[in-house]
């Protein structure tokens, strides 16, 4: 499997789409797993999509996507990305020490609820 | 038997501006049944709308929740909660409540020895500050019942601008990272040490950058985890009103 799964725009109808499985990276190369979708035409509605993350090790989120996302400065996105860091533990065995999870696979999920046209985009960064 | 720390986990999640509806956060590994599962959220809260607070999880108990405080724009919520943990844990996925836009950090840790009745003295408090490049947050005392006890301090915060450049736990406590969003977004650090009976004062967390205005919100959650001995008797549990923003509330 690869650390980038990336979809030409296309029209995606109400529905369930993945899982995208992500699985060659590792806690040395990546930081995060990032969702990506560019934003044509979306329609001005409360939620378009939900899109959910899972890492290996049961770490994740869940989000609903609005048919107009906003930027922190109250602009409209022309793409939204959301994402989860590689979690960072203080393991028992070695108790001094904090580092990245050893993680190495992750999956996303997208249900869509009002048919939208994007690219898709899952990637290890 | 004194109480004793077992490890920790993070999370870190930017919604990008989507309305976050969980994150979750795995166990710490190697967690036992028996051992004291703990699970703290912090989310901020972008435009400034009122939210409820953060659900306790089925089959979880609160330790303290920091609340949506009506009129500050850009405020936090969050809660600790705590299970004792079974044979076999998974990720717990902790409440967003369709609200948050962008940043929600959790923080996993356990303990072992703790008495059947967990929790100790518990307090939470909130605070806003800015406008230096170095910021202090002071937890409250605890009135420690037992020797071998674990205090233990959540603080969780926002930041406004360029990474930090320092965290120090309060004097005597061992930090552990919970997540944290960059550059700008939401952190949660714990910390402990073990106590004896007796008043405990935790002394102050200190949070630097190089840069001034970051930090502005803040909230903490103190709580005493009790050993395992023979004569502790259950606290009695009274909540009293919070003491407006920067004043803490014991339950």
């Amino acid at each position: 499997m690869p650390r980038e799964i990336a979809s030409a725009s296309q029209v995606y109808a109400p529905g369930q789409y993945g899982p995208f499985s992500l699985d060659s990276f590792t806690r040395d190369d990546a930081d995060k797993i990032e969702v990506s979708a560019t934003i044509e035409s979306w329609p001005d509605v409360p939620f378009v999509a939900q899109i959910t993350v899972a890492l290996e090790d049961g770490s994740g989120f869940s989000v609903r996507v609005p048919g107009r996302p906003k930027n922190r400065d109250g602009t409209d996105q022309t793409t939204f990305r959301c994402s989860i860091g590689i979690p960072v533990e203080r393991n028992r065995l070695t108790p001094g020490e904090q580092r990245k999870r050893d993680v190495r696979s992750a999956q996303a999920e997208v249900e869509v609820f009002e048919s939208i046209r994007t690219a898709l985009t899952v990637r290890a960064v | 038997m004194a109480v004793a720390f077992e490890g920790s986990v993070a999370a870190a999640v930017d919604f990008g501006g989507g309305l976050g509806t969980t994150i979750s956060v795995s166990p710490p590994s190697g967690l036992a049944a028996g051992e004291l599962w703990v699970a703290a959220t912090y989310q901020t809260v972008d435009g400034g709308f009122g939210v409820g607070p953060v659900a306790v999880e089925s089959g979880w108990n609160n330790i303290g929740a920091y609340e949506y405080r009506a009129g500050v724009p850009q405020d936090m919520v969050g809660r600790a909660q705590y299970k004792v943990a079974g044979a076999s844990e998974s990720a717990v996925a902790l409440d967003c409540q369709n609200a948050v836009h962008y940043d929600c950090v959790a923080v996993s840790f356990a303990f072992s020895g703790q008495n059947a009745t967990p929790l100790g003295d518990v307090v939470v408090e909130t605070g806003i500050a800015g406008g230096n490049s170095v910021q202090t947050f002071s937890p409250s005392n605890l009135n420690i019942d037992n020797a071998g006890s674990m205090a233990v301090s959540l603080l969780g915060y926002v930041q406004t601008d360029l990474p930090e450049v320092l965290i120090d736990p309060p004097d005597g406590m061992t930090r552990f990272d919970g997540g944290a969003t960059s550059p700008v977004g939401a952190r949660i650090f714990g910390a402990y040490q073990a106590v004896n009976a007796g008043t405990y004062n935790p002394g102050n967390w200190t949070i630097e950058a190089d840069i001034t205005g970051f930090a502005q919100w803040l909230s903490g959650v103190t709580f005493e985890v009790q050993p395992t001995a023979s004569g502790v008797a259950p606290r009695i549990i009274t909540p009293i009103a919070p003491i407006s923003f920067g004043g803490a509330r014991r339950i």
